[in-house]
């Protein structure tokens, strides 16, 4: 790893943005009701994490980051919002997002979870080396903002973006934390997520066949006989 | 302790020259015959006997191995290629090894003469795997006597508990079989987990840098460790406990007497007669040769002694109540075993305490009444499983009157029944009386605590042996004398000769065992030298063939030979003297019936009745529930159940908290996805909470 330049205040600046943009998008998620626009936030959310890994690699002169910029933008920003709406469309769901928890209550939650993860990022902060090293607590928050998200929403493709969210948030975290997981991993965890929607596609169809819906309290009970 | 090295410490090269060779060569050749005979045997029974045979002449070369180990007091070790890395395999024949090969050898080649008459009863789809698992059982026996790596130890552990489960389950479509098999199973994963236990402390206070990485767990560099008190404690519960659990120490008893009795009889032979030992040999060489008698206090020996006497009087009062023969063996198997522990008890208090020729002779009786055990119960438990053949009956109250219908196996079992009973002149009498000789030494020991503990041993020790004798009278009154109690043992039948070949030669062993016992206390003392230091000046026997002199220079002698002389005198003459001065005149049998004019097998006591005053006298250790009649019912009916006290006061109280654990868990469980995932979220706020503030 080499020793990183003098940053430039303009890209330092940059890169704090791109974190912000990051972690509204995470919260917009909690906050968004239709189920098309959550497909497009994501969407968006691989955009951001595209210009920040390509940013940390300009900053660090980290070359390998720049593979994992193009791998995420093509994973993230075009297939997988690609099958995400493929999915909306062969499944007809356009309607709203069904939480078991308010909106309002889950953003409150959100705020104290973001707090908690600025407080449990400080020393982690303090010990990494890296050009973005403050950003630590932006991808713990958003990587618990997804959870949350997935907690507190009835519908299962809600499930699965959060989930998507939270993989999000943990590469943005690897990238902040020490300039990424070396290649080989960030591939396989890429083509997991891939392999992982594609079977949770499978699900969706069967599910509905058997629940007619995609309601999640219709699966609760499988297990109480 | 560290050991003083063999005379000839690299094994020659040539084949069989050595015994260690000879007993390798056994143990593969088992495991290939068993192989072998899996597949033959599918095709034609007609080969279960020379199969059989095969098995058996394993037993004799292995036994001759044994013997020739003893004799040269020989300490071969050999290092096969194979293993984890870093630890290859380590095979050891010492002395010890070499009388536990002996007693393998010397009964397995009894049983297998046995079983080749036998399991012609076996249905024949069960005949191959049966006859596979026997002899994969009787080759792991062997490897855990010969294991000299913790690795290889508990390798040939594991191997032989599965396998005796699966002799266990033989006939798995009872379900007391197979409950009785699960029991088994969970007691001995129970038992291996803390015999890894003390095997890990071992390796992990060796001497560092002597043996680096894996070869810790050598037994080589676990003789060399040297743990500290506490350690050395830790070590000594978890290799009474482990190896408790298999030999059936109280508590950890409660499966013996379920598994023993449903595997068929060879087997409950192979399990009770042999498997037990190697309880005995894996305690006695963690406590004497791993651990090493430095590291043991006198004082651990008091629960050992204590637990032993116990477990003696706890298991033959339960023997006498049982009802069905092969469970009354396998409780009769728990005394016995507890008279194994109350040896080794008394030996590690006395070496420990300084007085170490009492506890030399302590060990030898344990020792002896092993393979006395070994050779008795056998022989025993296939006489049990000819009188459930023969009646067709799993209790003894359908039984009776077998003697004049069976009379050679009845004779063969009334010589197991009168050794086992401990009456001179057979071989239960000289170990049992060699270790009452030793407890009664208490009056050189210091303490009167201490004293009082060994004369308590002493004592239950005495009483477990009478109570003995009167379950062996039951066992054999009931099972063999008087007038047949069923329509099956009217018609019962004299077994193959396979079946009285293999018996006899039991009765050899016992035989051999109870007129010779200067012989083989040379033997065993041959063993028990590089356990216990320095060999003895005046060490137990040895003043000539004859006389049997345990303390010399003046203390009791026995003289088996010389007893068996008067009584072949003397019983003759008792059995003349009433023909010749008694009265011999006939008497008519009044009208009413009283002087016996007929008689029915229900004027007999029955196997309940016979324990009657037992279960009186010691209700403490029996937990019964009687159903008694009420004057009016029509159809009286009176039911006795005796239990084990075990089951009620330990076990079913230790179910019920599992459950009601189980019962709590079951409530997390609430099947709703979101809850699932709270509890994930939940779990990692708090852990990242401990992480950074803790």
């Amino acid at each position: 790893m080499s020793p990183p330049l003098p940053a430039h205040p303009l890209a330092n600046y940059l890169i704090q943005f791109l974190g912000s943009a990051l972690l509204m998008s995470a919260f917009a998620m909690l906050a968004l009701r239709r189920m098309t626009s959550l497909v497009r936030i994501f969407a968006l959310q691989g955009i951001l994490l595209t210009l920040s890994t390509l940013a940390v690699a300009i900053l660090s002169s980290e070359t390998h980051l720049l593979f994992s910029a193009l791998f995420t933008f093509a994973f993230k920003v075009l297939l997988l919002p690609a099958i995400l709406f493929r999915l909306l469309n062969r499944l007809r769901i356009q309607g709203e997002v069904e939480a078991l928890v308010n909106v309002p209550s889950t953003m409150v939650l959100g705020l104290a979870i973001v707090v908690f993860s600025f407080t449990l990022a400080g020393p982690i902060s303090e010990l990494a080396s890296t050009v973005s090293k403050g950003l630590i607590g932006v991808g713990l928050a958003s990587l618990l903002l997804s959870f949350l998200m997935m907690i507190s929403r009835r519908k299962a493709l809600t499930q699965v973006i959060g989930f998507l969210g939270m993989e999000n948030a943990l590469f943005f975290s690897a990238i902040n934390a020490t300039y990424g997981m070396p290649m080989v991993v960030e591939l396989g965890v890429a083509f997991d997520v891939l392999v992982g929607t594609f079977v949770f596609g499978i699900f969706f169809f069967q599910i509905r066949e058997t629940f007619e819906s995609l309601d999640l309290k219709h699966m609760d009970t499988t297990s109480m006989e | 302790m560290e050991e003083s090295p063999s005379a000839s410490p690299l094994p020659s090269m040539t084949p069989f020259s050595d015994p260690l060779d000879t007993s390798l060569f056994v143990l593969l050749g088992w495991g290939i015959a068993g192989v072998l005979g899996f597949f033959l045997l599918q095709r034609s029974r007609i080969l279960l006997g020379p199969l059989s045979l095969l098995l058996a002449a394993g037993g004799i070369i292995l036994a001759s191995s044994g013997i020739r180990g003893l004799v040269r007091g020989s300490d071969l070790r050999q290092v096969l290629p194979g293993g984890l890395p870093g630890l290859p395999f380590h095979v050891r024949q010492d002395p010890l090894s070499s009388f536990f090969l002996l007693i393998l050898g010397g009964a397995a080649t009894g049983i297998l003469l046995f079983s080749a008459g036998y399991l012609k009863s076996l249905p024949p789809s069960r005949l191959p795997a049966y006859f596979l698992r026997t002899a994969l059982f009787l080759a792991s026996m062997e490897g855990v006597f010969l294991a000299d790596d913790a690795y290889v130890f508990m390798v040939f552990w594991e191997i032989m508990a599965l396998v005796s489960y699966a002799l266990v389950v033989t006939e798995s479509d009872r379900e007391e079989v197979r409950n009785a098999g699960f029991l088994y199973l969970l007691m001995a994963h129970f038992g291996s987990l803390l015999i890894m236990v003390a095997f890990f402390v071992l390796a992990s206070h060796e001497p560092s840098g002597l043996s680096p990485g894996l070869s810790a767990f050598t037994f080589e560099s676990m003789r060399t460790s040297a743990p500290p008190t506490g350690a050395a404690l830790l070590v000594f519960i978890c290799a009474l406990l482990g190896f408790g659990a298999k030999a059936g120490l109280i508590p950890l008893h409660v499966w013996l007497p379920e598994a023993h009795p449903v595997a068929p009889s060879p087997a409950s032979a192979l399990l009770s007669g042999i498997m037990l030992k190697t309880a005995i040999y894996g305690i006695l060489r963690v406590f004497f040769g791993l651990l090493g008698l430095g590291h043991l206090d006198y004082t651990w020996g008091v629960p050992v002694l204590l637990a032993g006497g116990l477990m003696a009087l706890f298991g033959i009062l339960h023997a006498l109540v049982q009802s069905d023969p092969k469970k009354l063996l396998a409780y009769s198997s728990i005394e016995n075993i507890g008279i194994l522990f109350l040896g080794i008890g008394l030996a590690i208090l006395y070496m420990r305490s300084g007085h170490s020729l009492a506890g030399e002779i302590a060990l030898a009786a344990s020792l002896y009444h092993a393979i006395n055990h070994a050779f008795f119960k056998s022989l025993l438990f296939m006489g049990a499983g000819t009188m459930i053949h023969a009646t067709g009956s799993h209790d003894l109250n359908g039984m009776g009157g077998l003697l004049r219908r069976m009379p050679v196996s009845g004779g063969f079992v009334l010589v197991g029944v009168l050794c086992i009973a401990g009456l001179p002149p057979g071989n239960g009498f000289v170990s049992e009386w060699l270790l009452l000789q030793a407890a009664l030494q208490a009056g050189s020991l210091s303490g009167t605590l201490l004293r009082s503990a060994v004369l308590l041993g002493g004592a239950l020790l005495v009483l477990a042996s009478a109570l003995a004798a009167m379950g062996f009278v039951k066992f054999y009154g009931i099972g063999y004398l008087g007038l047949p109690r069923s329509e099956g043992a009217r018609n019962a039948h004299d077994v193959s000769a396979a079946e009285k070949i293999g018996m006899a030669w039991m009765v050899a062993g016992c035989l051999l065992l109870a007129l010779s016992p200067v012989r083989m206390l040379g033997w065993i003392e041959q063993a028990l030298r590089p356990l216990t230091g320095a060999p003895l000046s005046g060490s137990p026997s040895l003043t000539g063939w004859l006389w049997l002199l345990p303390l010399p220079p003046r203390g009791a002698t026995f003289s088996p030979v010389i007893l068996l002389g008067i009584l072949a005198i003397l019983l003759p003459l008792a059995l003349l003297i009433p023909r010749l001065f008694g009265k011999t005149s006939r008497r008519q049998s009044p009208v009413w019936g009283c002087g016996y004019g007929t008689r029915t097998f229900r004027m007999q006591d029955s196997a309940g009745s016979f324990a009657q005053p037992i279960r009186h006298f010691f209700a403490n250790f029996f937990l019964m529930k009687r159903h008694l009649p009420e004057p009016g019912e029509k159809r009286p009916t009176f039911e006795l159940t005796v239990e084990d006290p075990h089951w009620a006061y330990l076990y079913r109280p230790i179910l019920r908290l599992f459950q009601s654990l189980a019962g709590l868990a079951e409530k997390v469980r609430s099947g709703r996805i979101s809850v699932y995932l709270v509890y994930s979220f939940g779990t990692l706020i708090f852990l990242l909470t401990v992480f950074r503030w803790m």
